[in-house]
């Protein structure tokens, strides 16, 4: 009988032992799994915020590369400036390609001017500054140190205010000098380009080839077409003109000049002749750049490789 | 009877303890992975940290060339400009 009783004790013994071991094991698994979810929970705040610094390090990547790019352009400026205005004249050569084969209804103005420079020429720029535009000046250089329209300036300084802007510095020989032997021959007109090629580089560093006869091309006579292939056996294009306010002659008034630049405005490309001494043309300039944009134009610098540059 | 109870008991012990044998599987897996990703985003931290540090000297290398080569800079965006102009007569 004490046995059956000390047996039922260790039994119920038994018992409370494994509810004990029972209810710590649920409370050990209760435990664990509120770790564990708090440890779930801490793994997904850390990929948050590793999704977050990712895509940071990803903008600041980029922000990098941007900045190391630009830093390049800047390091090489000189021959990017050069490379873009490559691409420039490029596209105003394919945009000209189009015109002349009727494919784009856009127009092209070259605004030119000869004989400069002048002190008058100050203007001028101030004028296509003003809108934006750049054009190209046939530039001379006989006495040039001193301005011929004020004797207190030196108009060799015009010369870098011209090329700085971005106009194109063009040659329109060094003398001009029609009545002095300029046409006389080939080699004598060569030589005036030559000179006026290395005035230009020694007071811009821009070295030109493009070209424009004094008085045009028929002025040469005899001689023209030599000319023109000693000039493209130099390297040299040649370029006169389809439109002019008439300036190079003797302008009566403004509107006289006005009405020279309407009437000779007919095709879809022009280039333009003005002389940056006359005071009616640079009156009415404002006008012409308008009435050329009102009509479609776009206004450009010439360069060698364009479709009126004869070569 | 009470030994019916002892082996209900026992089964369930065993259940709970394999429960828990893989709670605490799984807790040591979280643990581990918990690690891991400390680590991965320790490594993320440094990477944000050096990159910033390039980032602010390439700035600062890149504000002073643009200061010094100002005119030319320009001169750059000028004709950007002016070609940007011609591609759009193209297009
Ligand atoms: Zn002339």
């Amino acid at each position: 009988m004490a046995k059956k009783k000390q047996r039922s004790k260790r039994i119920t013994f038994l018992i409370y032992l494994l509810s004990i071991i029972i209810v710590c094991i649920i409370v050990f698994n209760i435990i664990l799994s509120l770790k564990a979810e708090n440890i779930a929970n801490e793994i997904n705040i850390i990929h948050n915020e590793y999704a977050e610094l990712e895509k940071e390090l990803e903008n600041k990547n980029n922000d990098l590369t941007e900045i190391d790019e630009q830093t390049k352009i800047i390091i090489n400026i000189d021959d990017n400036i050069a490379e873009i205005k490559k691409e420039y004249f490029s596209n105003i050569k394919t945009l000209e390609d189009k015109i002349l084969a009727s494919e784009s209804d856009k127009k092209i103005a070259y605004l030119t001017f000869d004989d400069g420079p002048y002190y008058l020429s100050y203007k001028y720029l101030e004028v296509l500054d003003k809108y934006d535009v750049l054009a190209t000046f046939f530039t001379i250089g006989n006495n040039k140190e001193v301005c011929y329209d004020n004797k207190s300036a030196n108009c060799y300084l015009l010369y870098n205010e011209e090329a700085k802007r971005g106009h194109t510095m063009a040659n329109h020989t060094f003398s001009h000098g029609i009545f002095r032997g300029l046409y006389s021959s080939p080699t004598n007109f060569i030589e005036q380009v030559k000179k006026q090629e290395e005035l230009i580089r020694n007071q811009t560093g821009v070295t030109t080839n493009i070209v424009r006869f004094p008085g045009g091309s028929a002025t040469a006579g005899k001689y023209k077409n030599a000319i023109i292939e000693l000039l493209r056996a130099n390297g040299y294009g040649w370029v006169d003109w389809t439109a002019a306010t008439g300036d190079g002659g003797s302008l009566a008034s403004a509107d006289q000049a006005w009405n020279n630049f309407v009437n000779s405005i007919d095709s879809n490309i022009e280039v333009i002749l003005m002389h940056d001494y006359n005071h009616y043309t640079l009156e009415i300039l404002p006008k012409e750049i308008e009435y050329l944009k009102e009509n479609g134009y776009s206004l450009f610098p010439l360069f060698y490789e364009s479709n009126m540059v004869n070569k | 009877m009470k030994k019916n109870i002892i082996i209900i008991l026992s089964v369930i012990a065993v259940i709970f303890s394999i429960v828990l044998g893989i709670n605490y599987y799984n807790y040591s897996k979280y643990n581990e992975e918990l690690n891991y990703e400390k680590d991965k985003l320790e490594e993320i931290k440094n990477k944000v940290n050096e990159i910033n540090n390039n980032f602010d000297s390439s700035t600062s290398n890149y504000e002073k060339l643009k200061n010094d080569n100002q005119e030319k800079m320009e001169e750059y965006e000028k004709w950007l400009k002016r070609n940007n102009e011609v591609k759009e007569l193209l297009s």
